[in-house]
């Protein structure tokens, strides 16, 4: 699994290592530049002394014994080796530590005047060579112009010295690099801390209390956002999850009554077959449809609820408010209202089903709650669908209820066949089709009002 | 037995008092708060089933008023609203029990039975006078272990005499418990419910249980 914690101190830890090792090695191959320069620059310094100190003697090559043992390569000076070739490569003189031995003249040192190498030493030790090329001062007949010295050291010491630096580096170098993993460790780990802190919270997160949220104010500045929108996502999904738990409640609640009547008619019909008169069948019947038709709602508003966008197609205003208006003339002539309408044509878009349910539940409702005798106006337009009827029973206070779902004023159901979804279906259909639906009270005129602010007219 | 039976739905009020009347109990409905006020007001009742969600006055505003007043007669409750809190509070006002719709009309006959029972202080659904057996939860009667068939209102009645052997009744209280408002029982029809009573509890030559109290009313008890 992906642990940030690790990821960090891994890579940081690496490019530490990186710069580390990369510093390491710098610092080794400069200070080994130094020394082997230190170094070189010796053999040329005892190199010169053997030249100023030879000297032609009875034409024979002679190099001050002296000067020999001054200049580095007396009998104490075990690793030091110097010797001298004449023009013709014959070896003219060599250092006493060389006993019978040679430093070999090969390669570059016999074509190039002067230089320095690594060479292996007689005795098998490494060593470094300088040779160059010079003609002694007193060789007046000219005897031994181009004549080579060769100087060497042994370079164990050197060796031995860079090692040890190298040493030095690498235990300093690994140790740094382990010890900053693990303070990284430990520091990415404690800056983390909120990370996982947010996470546990998240993780205890209670689907049946998503309003508790995260605590924010805690959270450093680079979490705040993040745990800030996670709360405001919960609190969104605990009101539409509340809103889903209301609805199944309600609805299962509104279902109770029907089909205990039902119930009731059925036991009574099976017990007492002598009980059952055609009366009972038709009031059975008449049940059954209030069920179906509260079915038909509750669908309906499922499908504005969950549905992506609309089927928006050309509408008949007129003849949709006139065909919902015939269909409640029996009730209007029941209850002697009249309907004072004004229906303007015009093109007009919308969703045919959602249409008719909105224009067919305004119209029944006004129809159910206006006192008898009383009128209603009806204004339709593409712009505008608006109901008013007498509502002497309602009071402001009523208004923000009066489109929640189940709400009826008196909470009995003795209005039968209302289930308290009209409005509730009105306002999903409308909201769903981008409209705006609102409620005002002037007097004891209720008025509900649908409008289609965004709505393309044709 | 006489019960109230307060609802507001029309086609579960008139299907509840037909299937009560039929196993035995009298009924006397009422369709709001008002119209219960004024029944308990006048009638005694074994029991009141009582719907929640009334217009005007609710089920739970009934059920407080009563029992502020001391009224204890059972009640019990009918109601759409199934959530533990809704039947908690009715509980705790004085509900004696409480049935959520919908509901199997035999269940509702064994809880009416049980509230009633218990309001009486009786663990027992079955009474026994001399050698005669009477199951109220079952509804059947005995005599000398010979099962007897009652109508229900002769079962009613029965009952009515059998939950106090040796009081007497009068006409005017049997009629209060045996007949429902809607009810309009003949003058003798009490007279008449007892006499075929008697017969159908004296099978063969069994001696007679139901005494007639001249000027009084009847009484249930094995004579010495």
């Amino acid at each position: 699994m992906k642990s940030i914690r690790r990821q960090m101190a891994l890579s940081i830890g690496a490019a530490a290592a990186i710069l580390l090792i990369g510093g390491g090695a710098g610092l080794h191959l400069a200070l080994r530049k130094t020394l082997t320069g230190q170094f070189d620059k010796a053999l040329v310094t005892k190199a010169q002394a053997l030249v100023i100190a030879s000297e032609i003697d009875d034409g024979e090559f002679e190099i001050d014994l002296d000067i020999q043992a001054f200049a580095g390569f007396g009998s104490s000076s075990p690793g030091d080796y110097f010797e001298v070739y004449g023009p013709a490569g014959q070896p003219l003189k060599r250092s006493p530590s060389l006993g019978d031995s040679d430093l070999p003249l090969s390669g570059q040192l016999a074509t190039e005047a002067s230089g320095f190498t690594d060479i292996v030493l007689p005795d098998g030790v490494p060593g470094r060579a300088h040779w160059e090329t010079f003609t002694p001062s007193d060789d007046l007949e000219d005897q031994f112009r181009d004549t080579r010295i060769l100087v060497a050291s042994n370079t164990s010491q050197l060796r031995k010295t860079l090692r040890t630096v190298a040493l030095v580096i690498l235990s300093f170098g690994g140790g740094a690099i382990l010890t900053s993993l693990a303070v990284l460790y430990l520091v990415v780990g404690s800056a983390l801390k909120p990370v996982d802190r947010l996470s546990a919270d998240v993780q205890r997160i209670d689907v049946h209390r998503l309003s508790q949220g995260l605590v924010v104010d805690d959270l450093p500045v680079e979490l705040q956002g993040v745990a800030a929108k996670l709360n405001e996502l919960l609190a969104r999904l605990e009101v539409s999850f509340s809103r889903e738990r209301r609805f199944t409640s309600d609805a299962a609640h509104e279902l109770r009554t029907p089909i205990a009547e039902l119930r009731a008619m059925t036991e009574l019909g099976a017990k007492w077959p002598d009980e059952f008169t055609a009366d009972h069948g038709r009031e059975m019947l008449e049940v059954l449809a209030e069920l179906e038709s509260l079915l038909e709602t509750l669908s309906l508003l499922a499908k504005a609820d969950s549905e992506v966008s609309p089927h928006l197609e050309p509408v008949d205003l007129q003849a949709g408010v006139r065909e919902s208006l015939e269909r409640l003339d029996d009730e209007l002539a029941r209850r002697r209202l009249t309907v004072d309408s004004e229906i303007s044509a015009g093109p007009f878009v919308s969703d045919p089903v959602l249409w008719r349910a909105i224009v067919a539940n305004l119209l029944g409702n006004a129809v159910t709650y206006a006192p008898e005798g009383s009128t209603l106006r009806v204004n339709a337009s593409p712009l505008v669908f608006a109901v008013e009827n007498e509502a002497p029973d309602l009071d402001p206070g009523d208004l923000d209820r009066l489109f929640e779902r189940f709400w009826r004023k008196s909470s009995s159901r003795t209005e039968k066949g209302h289930s308290g979804l009209g409005l509730s279906v009105v306002r999903a259909a409308v909201t769903f089709l981008g409209g705006e639906c609102s409620a005002s009270l002037e007097g004891s005129r209720l008025r509900v009002e649908v409008r289609w602010p965004g709505m393309p007219l044709s | 037995m006489r019960l109230l039976l307060v609802e507001d739905s029309q086609r579960l009020r008139a299907t509840l008092v037909r299937a009560l009347a039929r196993l035995g109990y009298a009924v006397d409905e009422a369709k709001d708060g008002d119209e219960a006020m004024a029944s308990v007001g006048v009638h005694p009742y074994d029991a009141i089933i009582l719907d929640l969600m009334l217009p005007g006055k609710s089920g739970l505003e009934l059920l407080e008023t009563w029992r502020r007043r001391g009224d204890l007669t059972p009640v019990l409750i009918l109601t759409a609203l199934a959530s533990v809190a809704d039947r908690v509070r009715g509980l705790a006002l004085g509900a004696d029990d409480y049935l959520v719709k919908p509901f199997a009309i035999e269940e509702l006959a064994a809880r009416l039975e049980a509230v009633i029972r218990r309001h009486r202080g009786q663990a027992d659904s079955r009474i026994r006078v001399a050698d005669l057996e009477i199951d109220l939860a079952a509804r059947t009667v005995r005599r000398a272990g010979l099962s007897l068939t009652l109508t229900a209102r002769e079962f009613s009645l029965l009952e009515c005499l059998a939950r106090h052997p040796g009081r007497v009744f009068s006409r005017e209280q049997i009629e209060e418990r045996l007949y429902g408002e809607a009810d309009s029982p003949l003058s003798n029809a009490v007279d008449a419910a007892v006499y075929a009573l008697r017969r159908k509890l004296s099978p063969g030559d069994a001696p007679p249980l139901i005494h007639t109290r001249r000027g009084l009313g009847y009484v249930l008890q094995e004579m010495p």
